[in-house]
């Protein structure tokens, strides 16, 4: 009897162990381990306002399942930049800085927005044309974080529009998994401790019935 | 009776998910792709020439340092030294090459000077050159240098072991252990 409740938290512990949690980067850059498990970063300094934040979240999450895999870091100041403030105003080059360090971890879109514009870089393949679909928006001209999502928004939604996605965000929810390998991740977990809760469940019947 | 059965072997078939026969690696160790590492030919402190392929047969670390760095850099090139100094990574033949993200900075001189001072082994080779030399390497591995103010070059701390038929077969952060390195060099030694 004293030995099901045991077998069960094995059984949790087994499951949690099984559970990967992305490494830290931590090169300098906030937005570079928060991007590693979200879908998006945003200004430190000057915040979005959170029903904004969790429309854009889910902008974003929509556009993954729909066919348009891009995380976006929202820059307000040189501070979001961590250790390169020196990228503060050069969107393309803090993409391409950006999408390197998460070049092992994230294999799609990473999308800049700061002030003055845009940057793309998609693993190291030729972001050429999404730069002039991008190039055609205006930029935010502000560093709000409220009006740089509203540009990031515009951003996300210009680039579904060009690629012929279109973004549903029904099945989208913020705090969710943001890819379909990770859905597929969390479903094997989640099955691997139904299995594991099911073995100790007969066994620990198995015994009492000893 | 069926049923237990049953479940055991959905267990088993749930261990078997997971690559049971996978070779186990570090949990901080990210498994690449085992894709041929993109060769590169720098120089070291002393002029010679140093690449990939001139370490045929043995293991090799590819990392990117720069020598005033204040803060990760030396904390990485002491984890790898103390690694070199292994009896596993001498049967391994380990070599590190750590690539300069600072060619400003990275001087011949300052990376004698930086050698010495940490008392970094032979199998230790600082590369240095021009950026038009070190640049094509960053790209091709992936690396981002950013020079900033005050001589600090903002960089990714990156470690790539790559195996003796040259693949990159695992990748480290700026927290690398020597034991880690020893614990999957065994295993690879052991699966390869």
């Amino acid at each position: 009897m004293a030995k099901a409740p045991s077998l069960a938290l094995v059984a949790g512990l087994i499951a949690a162990a099984a559970i990967t949690v992305p490494p830290a980067l931590a090169d300098g850059d906030p937005a570079s381990d928060y991007l590693l498990s979200q879908p998006v970063f945003l200004p430190i300094d000057n915040p979005v306002s959170p029903n904004q934040a969790a429309t854009f979240a889910k902008l974003v999450l929509g556009a993954q399942t729909s066919g348009l895999p891009i995380k976006v870091a929202v820059i307000s100041s040189k501070y979001d930049l961590g250790s390169v403030p020196i990228l503060f105003g050069s969107p393309q080059k803090y993409a391409n800085f950006l999408g390197q360090e998460l070049f092992y971890y994230y294999k799609h879109n990473v999308l800049i927005v700061m002030p003055n514009g845009y940057g793309i870089y998609d693993h190291g393949r030729s972001t050429a044309v999404d730069q002039k679909v991008l190039a055609k928006l205006h930029p935010a001209h502000s560093t709000n974080g409220n009006v740089l999502a509203a540009a990031g928004t515009r951003a996300v939604e210009a680039l579904a529009k060009h690629y012929g996605v279109t973004i549903s965000t029904k099945a989208a929810s913020p705090g969710g998994s943001s890819t379909n390998q990770e859905r597929l991740e969390i479903g094997a977990g989640a099955l691997v401790l139904l299995v594991l809760a099911g073995a100790a469940a007969l066994l620990r019947r198995r015994l009492r019935s000893r | 009776m069926k049923r237990f059965a049953l479940l055991l072997a959905l267990l088993a078939l749930c261990a078997g998910c997971g690559g049971s026969k996978a070779p186990k690696f570090t949990p901080q160790a990210q498994v690449l792709p085992s894709l041929v590492a993109p060769p590169f030919t720098l120089h070291d402190d002393e002029g010679h020439a140093v690449s990939l392929t001139s370490k045929p047969g043995h293991y090799v670390i590819v990392t990117f340092l720069y020598t005033h760095c204040p803060d990760v850099c030396p904390i990485i090139a002491g984890n790898l030294n103390r690694a070199l100094k292994t009896a596993t990574a001498k049967q391994a033949g380990l070599t590190v090459l750590a690539v300069s993200v600072d060619p400003k900075g990275d001087t011949a001189g300052a990376v004698r000077k930086y050698i010495a001072e940490r008392g970094l082994v032979s199998s230790f080779d600082y590369l240095i050159g021009s950026r038009a030399q070190l640049a094509p390497v960053w790209a091709a591995f992936h690396i981002g240098a950013v020079a900033g103010p005050e001589d600090v070059v903002t960089h990714q701390s990156y470690e790539f072991l790559i195996d003796p038929a040259g693949r990159e077969r695992l990748l480290y952060g700026k927290g690398v252990q020597a034991g880690w390195i020893v614990r999957d060099l065994k295993t690879l030694m052991k699966t390869s």
